[in-house]
């Protein structure tokens, strides 16, 4: 029961991330007064959505190639590894971006880190644990990590919107008492 | 191609993962030196922006400088904000003020 509404919400997570992504942004810069110090969230975001949609794109193609003998070792290599590089690419690339853009870090921001890195790792120890040790003991593992952690980043994103909405009334209450 | 594709995720993840430590570790000395109610810019990156105005002047270096004195204020009553809070919760502002990472370079050197 719990899996079907964990990978339901994994499913439509690309589309909730966008959707915060694009709330936040507005509420910011359109409704907060108080000049703030960019944060993170906004580009760990964005580039979220864009690896996001990268996912979505390897998934559609290599799931296409499912069932063709002659490429069935290249489709299990890409399968798992495509999905690691993705996410090791993602936390270096934002890392150093925020670093470098000096954005404000919050518990949010880190969290997701946490979570994206955890996947990427689960998913080469998948492949260690499939084809090199060949003992098979993380497919459940896997199969419900994968959408948890996308459910985690979700849940993480949405609170961090509340948090931005009600800073936003506050902002609001106090310009009008000032 | 496939050994690549391997061999390349291997080098990443090892890539990433000291990134990240790195990230983690590195995180006090940076932007977040001050949690207050109204988030502002560091002392160190203030003091950075006012160097590069004089250093780098270009055409719009008044400016720069007007808007570098907008942070500069909003900075001044941020910071006054949490010194009052600290006051509150016995934190002393001597204590708050040598938060600062150049300050507290400064001192070790006396």
């Amino acid at each position: 029961m719990i899996n079907e509404y964990l990978t339901l919400i994994s499913k439509a997570s690309l589309a909730i991330w966008l959707g915060v992504l694009i709330a936040t942004i507005t509420i910011k810069y359109f409704f907060i007064r108080s000049t703030t110090q960019r944060s993170a969230l906004e580009f760990q975001l964005l580039f979220l959505v864009i690896m996001g949609t990268l996912r979505q794109a390897i998934e559609y193609r290599v799931g296409q190639l499912f069932g063709i003998d002659e490429l069935k070792h290249w489709v299990r290599v890409i399968w798992y590894f495509s999905f690691a590089l993705t996410d090791f690419t993602f936390v270096i690339f934002t890392v150093l971006f925020i670093r470098w853009q000096k954005l404000k870090s919050t518990y949010c921001v880190n969290g997701i880190f946490c979570v994206v890195m955890t996947l990427g790792l689960l998913q080469v120890a998948r492949y260690v644990d499939r084809f090199v040790l060949e003992t098979d003991q993380l497919g459940y593992v896997v199969s419900n990590g994968v959408p948890a952690g996308n459910t985690i980043i979700t849940m993480l994103v949405v609170s961090e919107l509340v948090k931005t909405i009600i800073v936003s009334i506050a902002s609001r209450k106090e310009s009008k008492y000032a | 191609m496939l050994d690549i594709l391997v061999y390349g995720t291997v080098v990443l993840m090892a890539v990433a993962v000291v990134t990240f430590i790195w990230y983690l570790k590195t995180q006090r000395n940076d932007t977040t030196e001050t949690e207050g109610t109204k988030p502002f810019i560091a002392s160190d990156a203030l003091l950075d922006e006012y160097k590069d105005i004089y250093t780098n002047p270009t055409d719009d270096q008044m400016v720069r400088l007007g808007k570098w004195r907008d942070k500069m204020l909003q900075n001044c009553a941020a910071r006054e904000e949490l010194r009052q809070r600290n006051n509150q919760t016995n934190v002393s502002y001597l204590s708050d003020h040598r938060s600062f990472s150049r300050i507290r370079e400064a001192d070790k050197s006396h």
